[in-house]
C-alpha cells in the first residue's frame, strides 16, 4: 500500500501566494526537503511487523509491505542487501534494520531494508554477543593456541549432514585435489533442536578414537537461526578442546559463527575447507619433480665445478711435466754428489800422501839414529872442549903466570913490580922467575 | 633403528637438503650423500602419495544417534554413498 503525501492543496497555495510569494515551494523542492527530513531522522531504524504482498523481481530486488494492526509501510530489499540476509515469506513476523527513504517520482516513502531477521532473532543476537564476549575473555579465540594443520593428512574427518550439498562439495573438491584421499564422515544434524549436541559429540568422538588427522566442521549458509547450533557453547567447547585441528566451514563468506572464531582455521565455505584440508596432489608431484631437478642440478653443477678445478690442477706444469720442474733439482743433486765424491777422493789422496811423507821421515826419528847423532855431537864438543883446555894450550907453548905468594893469576903488567918473584906454570912443571923490566906495550 | 619418516618430515627434509645444496655450504662428499638421500626421499614421497586408496566412509549410528562400535569398542565404518534420500538426515 502506498501512502501519498497531500500536505498542500492548490487552493491553499493560491491564498498564500498573494501574501508570501517568497515561501512558495515547487513540488520538487518540497519533496526534496521532506526527503532530507526523512533521511536525516530515520537513517538507522528498526521496525517490526508482519510481511505481506512479497514480490521478488527478476532483478533480484524484493518488495513487500510490512504491517501491524493499524498501519502499513512499503519495504524495499535491494538485491545487494538481499544476498546477505534472510528473505522472509508472507506472514513472517520480522524485524527490519534499515532507513526510511522517499521515492520522489511517486512521492511515496518506504523503508530500505538492510537486514531482516525473524522476530526473536534479537534475543539470539544478544545471546550470541554475550557468549562471544565470554569466550573471547577466556582465550578461546587466541591466535597462539591455534593448531597448525597437517600438510598431508592421511584421513580427513567431516562433521556435517550426511545429505545435502556440503558433503558433496567437499568430496568433489577433495577428488579434484587429492584423488586418493581418505574421508570419514560423522553424520550429524546441522540445524534444529539438539543439533549442537550431535555436533559436539561428533568432534569429541573423532578425538576419543583418534579417527582422523584433521576435521572439517560445518554446514551450508542459512539464517541466523539455521546457523545457531554453531553458535552454541557446547560446540565452541568441543572445538576448543579438540586435539585434532579443526577447520570450520559454516555457511558462506559473510556468516561468521562462534565455531568459526574458535576453530584453528576458518574456511569461508565447505569447498574452501576442502581446499585448505588437502594439498593439490598435482602440485606436490610437480614440486617433488622440481626439487629433484633442483637437487640434481645443484649436485651435478657442484661435481662439474670440482672436475673443472681438478683438471685445472692437473694441467698445471708440475703435474703435466714434472721433470721440467724437478730437473734443476735432480741435476743439482747429481752435481753435489759428484762434487762430494771428488772432494772426498782428493781429501783421501791428500791424506794418503801426507801419511806416506810422514812414513818416510819416521826412521829419522828412530832413537838409534838420534843417539848416534847425539854421540857425534858429544864427540865434536869433546874435541872442541879439549882444544880449548888451557892445559892443552900449555902443551902448545903457552904458559900461565901467578904471583908467587898469593898464587893470583897475572894478566896485566900492572900486577907486578920490578924484582918481584913470579911463578910460571908450563905444561909439565913450574918455574920461578924474577921481574927484570916492566914496559907497557901499546897495541 | 631410525623411524620411517612421515610424509611431512620427508618433505621438510627435502626442502632442507635443497637449501643446503643450493647454498653450497656442504662438502662434495656430503652433497653426494645428500643427493642420494634426497633421491630416496623423493621416491618414498611419490610412493606415499600414490599408496593411499581413495576411501569415503561414514560412521555408523544407532537410533539414539549413538556410535555403533565393534567388540573392541572401535566405531564401525561403512562405505559412504552420497544420496539425497539418505535416511540419516
Amino acid at each position: 500500500m502506498i501512502f501519498k503525501l497531500k500536505i498542500c492543496s492548490p487552493s491553499l497555495i493560491l491564498l498564500d501566494m498573494e501574501k508570501t510569494l517568497k515561501n512558495i515551494h515547487t513540488v520538487s523542492s518540497l519533496t526534496q526537503e521532506i526527503k532530507n527530513l526523512f533521511e536525516i531522522n530515520f537513517k538507522f531504524i528498526k521496525v517490526k511487523g508482519e510481511v505481506s504482498n512479497l514480490k521478488k523481481q527478476s532483478s533480484g530486488h524484493v518488495y513487500f509491505t510490512l504491517k501491524d494492526k493499524n498501519s502499513a509501510i512499503s519495504v524495499a530489499l535491494f538485491a545487494g542487501n538481499a544476498r546477505h540476509t534472510l528473505i522472509p515469506k508472507d506472514g513472517d513476523e520480522v524485524v527490519i534494520e534499515g532507513e526510511v527513504s522517499l521515492y520522489a517520482p511517486r512521492g511515496s516513502y518506504q523503508v530500505i531494508a538492510k537486514r531482516i531477521a525473524k522476530t526473536g532473532a534479537g534475543d539470539l543476537l544478544m545471546k550470541l554477543h554475550l557468549l562471544k564476549e565470554e569466550l573471547s575473555a577466556k582465550g578461546y579465540f587466541d591466535k597462539e593456541r591455534k593448531k597448525a594443520l597437517p600438510k598431508f593428512p592421511k584421513k580427513i574427518g567431516v562433521v556435517t549432514s550426511g545429505t545435502g550439498s556440503v558433503i558433496k562439495d567437499i568430496i568433489h573438491v577433495l577428488s579434484r585435489r587429492y584423488p586418493n584421499f581418505n574421508l570419514l564422515l560423522n553424520p550429524v544434524a546441522v540445524q534444529g533442536p539438539g543439533a549442537e549436541i550431535e555436533i559436539a559429540k561428533a568432534i569429541h568422538d573423532f578425538n576419543k578414537h583418534s579417527l582422523v588427522d584433521v576435521m572439517i566442521v560445518g554446514r551450508g549458509g542459512g539464517s541466523l537461526e539455521d546457523l545457531f547450533c554453531f553458535n552454541e557453547k557446547i560446540v565452541a567447547d568441543a572445538i576448543y578442546h579438540s586435539e585434532i585441528p579443526v577447520i570450520s566451514a559454516c555457511g558462506h563468506e559473510t556468516d561468521f559463527t562462534i565455531a568459526d572464531f574458535v576453530a584453528d582455521v576458518r574456511a569461508p565455505t565447505p569447498s574452501a575447507a576442502a581446499e585448505i584440508a588437502v594439498p593439490d596432489k598435482q602440485i606436490i608431484q610437480e614440486n617433488l619433480s622440481k626439487i629433484k631437478a633442483a637437487i640434481t642440478h645443484g649436485t651435478s653443477s657442484r661435481i662439474k665445478l670440482h672436475k673443472a678445478a681438478l683438471s685445472r690442477i692437473k694441467s698445471t706444469r708440475c703435474f703435466e711435466s714434472p721433470y721440467s720442474m724437478l730437473s734443476i733439482f735432480i741435476q743439482r743433486l747429481d752435481d753435489l754428489v759428484t762434487g762430494v765424491d771428488q772432494g772426498m777422493e782428493r781429501f783421501i789422496k791428500h791424506k794418503k800422501h801426507f801419511l806416506n811423507e810422514k812414513k818416510k821421515t819416521l826412521p829419522l826419528f828412530s832413537p838409534a839414529v838420534k843417539i848416534k847423532g847425539a854421540r857425534e855431537k858429544i864427540n865434536s864438543i869433546q874435541e872442541h872442549l879439549s882444544s880449548v883446555n888451557p892445559k892443552n894450550l900449555l902443551k902448545k907453548g903457552y904458559s900461565l903466570l901467578f904471583k908467587e905468594n898469593s898464587k893470583e893469576i897475572i894478566t896485566s903488567y900492572k900486577q907486578v913490580k920490578k924484582d918481584e918473584n913470579i911463578l910460571i906454570q908450563l905444561s909439565s912443571g913450574e918455574v920461578t922467575a924474577q921481574i927484570k923490566t916492566i914496559k907497557e906495550v901499546k897495541k | 633403528m631410525t623411524k620411517e619418516k612421515t610424509f611431512e618430515e620427508a618433505y621438510a627434509r627435502l626442502e632442507e637438503i635443497l637449501e643446503k645444496i643450493n647454498l653450497g655450504e656442504v662438502s662434495l662428499e656430503s652433497s653426494i650423500a645428500l643427493y642420494e638421500e634426497a633421491d630416496g626421499l623423493i621416491n618414498k614421497c611419490s610412493k606415499k602419495i600414490d599408496a593411499a586408496e581413495k576411501k569415503i566412509t561414514t560412521l555408523m549410528k544407532g537410533r539414539e544417534k549413538e556410535l555403533i562400535t565393534n567388540e573392541d569398542g572401535q566405531p564401525v565404518e561403512k562405505e559412504f554413498i552420497h544420496n539425497k534420500d539418505n535416511p540419516l538426515e
